[in-house]
């Protein structure tokens, strides 16, 4: 039997265009942009494009198409079984992701069948989401999303191409109406003023390039396991390297139309509030701002439903390769596919109802999970490093199918990763001492704290290195796909 | 907006939109080249 692999490379583009553009591209990349300087936020954020994103795709598309293993399997054949915490550390932290992740893409089904329904426009939309965020219905969402999304993925890498053939065309075309919408509307050059211009004195604020280089850390995909889970299908005679370019170039042109799409409404329609607006966070923003200033112009109803049908592929995409990532694990422990999908599903729908219910848990395993993926990124380069830099582009990188070969610059970028990695991490958990002092910082039953982060990071870590002998040889058996 | 901000914007959007159409014809390009290879017909 031959082993499954994407039909086209068309297709194989679109499915990890649809891993890498998530909800963060449209809800957080124009926030982040915004209360960052705005123009001068966006030369960091370019740079590490070339100096984050696209060296770790790069290693995560040779890893998966040299092992044909999920990340587990991955760094044991790369590095030896002692490693294979590090590839379960990947998988758990983008598994726990995928948890509360459903929950968003619930959110954004919920929004949308609200806008369809003429529900929203007619409520005051801070009322409409305070009445449904944490309550039963967002668990009847929650359940909605996931359902979906195991469907897909229980059809296998073909379906899961399938799904993101229809989806990912239809998600950028909507992106580009609502922004070409939103740059008609009177007033809307003051959000591209405000996008576009540059402030070089603020290039000297290192604040502006941790934020881009978190921004292109968690909505690029890069170092979380998933590309590397995808490139497990790619087939022999396929590229590696132009594909990862692609890819970061193509997830952060949606997340430039998302900027201009928001920002544009925002200053088109309430340039008195934007900086009120763009400081209410993800949900504030998305939920209860969006919903207003969609219903100040002209057929915003229309538009309102569009953005969140625009929202729910953006995160059903995603969720999807999260899902796919924990299948294609069970899956290299020799699990049936099917089986796989009902373990995953049931694991989602036990952990995941919490984050539903409970808002404040929710934002618990956003900060731990998300400030981990950087933990991830780490063990990435870290595993280059010891396997040997030019050794891993010579023999996985340079592989056949490669369409250009990849010169030494990667090594240094590699070795950059890392740093960055570091860098991030000690800012990241620096941030809570530094605003609410040891003692609070500590507590590890905190939304937000050094505390919490320690407690659920050490826990996880403990548990994998006591695990790892099963976990090497669980992650080397043959798998079914 | 002003001629910064025009500047800025035209050198961010074409060397990231830019990139990726660029970025996405050759790899596009590339898997046609492969195709006719492998079905044996002259590739230039």
């Amino acid at each position: 039997m031959t082993a499954p692999s994407f039909s086209s490379r068309w297709g194989m583009i679109l499915t990890m265009l649809g891993m890498a553009v998530g909800t963060g591209n449209i809800w957080r990349f124009p926030r982040i942009a915004a209360s960052n300087g705005g123009g001068s936020f966006l030369i960091p954020w370019i740079v590490f494009l070339v100096l984050w994103s696209v060296p770790l795709l790069l290693v995560e598309f040779a890893m998966g198409k040299g092992t044909r293993k999920g990340p587990i399997g991955a760094f044991t054949a790369l590095l030896g079984g002692s490693w294979a915490w590090a590839g379960a550390w990947i998988v758990l932290c983008a598994t726990l992701i995928m948890f509360y992740y459903s929950v968003v893409s619930g959110w954004c089904v919920r929004y949308f069948v609200a806008a369809v329904s003429g529900e929203i426009p007619a409520a005051e939309p801070g009322a409409f989401w305070e009445s449904y965020a944490g309550s039963e219905w967002a668990v009847v969402t929650m359940l909605v999303g996931l359902a979906i999304g195991l469907f897909v993925v229980a059809r296998g890498v073909r379906g899961i191409e399938a799904a993101c053939r229809v989806l990912m065309p239809i998600l950028i075309g909507l992106v580009v109406i609502l922004a070409i919408r939103a740059v008609t509307l009177p007033g809307a050059e003051r959000g591209l003023a405000f996008l576009f211009t540059p402030d070089w004195s603020a290039l000297g604020n290192s604040r502006i390039w941790l934020e881009a280089l978190t921004q292109n850390a968690w909505d690029t995909g890069a170092g979380w396991g998933l590309a590397l889970a995808y490139a497990t299908y790619l087939r022999a005679r396929e590229d590696t390297t132009i594909n990862a370019f692609v890819l970061g170039f193509g997830n952060n042109s949606i997340s430039l139309l998302a900027g201009i799409m928001v920002l544009c409404t925002v200053f088109s329609i309430r340039p008195d509030a934007s900086a009120e607006i763009v400081g209410a966070g993800n949900t504030g923003l998305t939920f209860i701002w969006m919903p207003q200033l969609f219903a100040a112009i002209p057929a915003g109803r229309v538009f309102m439903a569009l953005f969140f049908l625009a929202l729910f592929f953006a995160a059903l995409t995603s969720l999807i390769s999260m899902i796919e990532l924990g299948a294609r694990t069970l899956i290299d422990r020799g699990m049936s596919r099917g089986k796989a999908i009902g373990v995953i599903g049931a694991a989602a729908v036990v952990f995941g109802v919490p984050s539903a219910l409970e808002m404040g848990f929710f934002n618990n395993q956003d900060n731990v999970w998300g400030v981990g993926l950087m933990l991830s990124g780490l063990f990435f380069g870290v595993a280059i490093l010891k396997f040997g830099v030019d050794r891993f582009r010579t023999q996985y990188v340079n592989s056949e199918g490669s369409d250009v070969t990849i010169g030494r610059w990667w090594n240094v970028a590699i070795v950059l990763v890392v740093v960055e990695a570091l860098v991030l991490l000690v800012w990241w958990l620096s941030q809570t001492l530094l605003t609410e002092g040891w003692r609070a910082s500590l507590d590890p039953f905190r939304e937000w704290s050094l505390g919490t982060f320690l407690l659920q990071w050490g826990a996880a870590l403990v548990l994998l290195l006591v695990l790892n002998r099963w976990l090497a040889r669980s992650g080397s058996a043959p798998g079914s796909a | 907006m002003t001629a910064a901000a025009w500047i800025t914007f035209v050198v961010i959007a074409g060397f990231v939109w830019g990139g990726f159409f660029l970025l996405l014809a050759i790899a596009l390009r590339k898997e046609r080249a492969k195709d006719r290879t492998e079905r044996g017909l002259w590739v230039p």
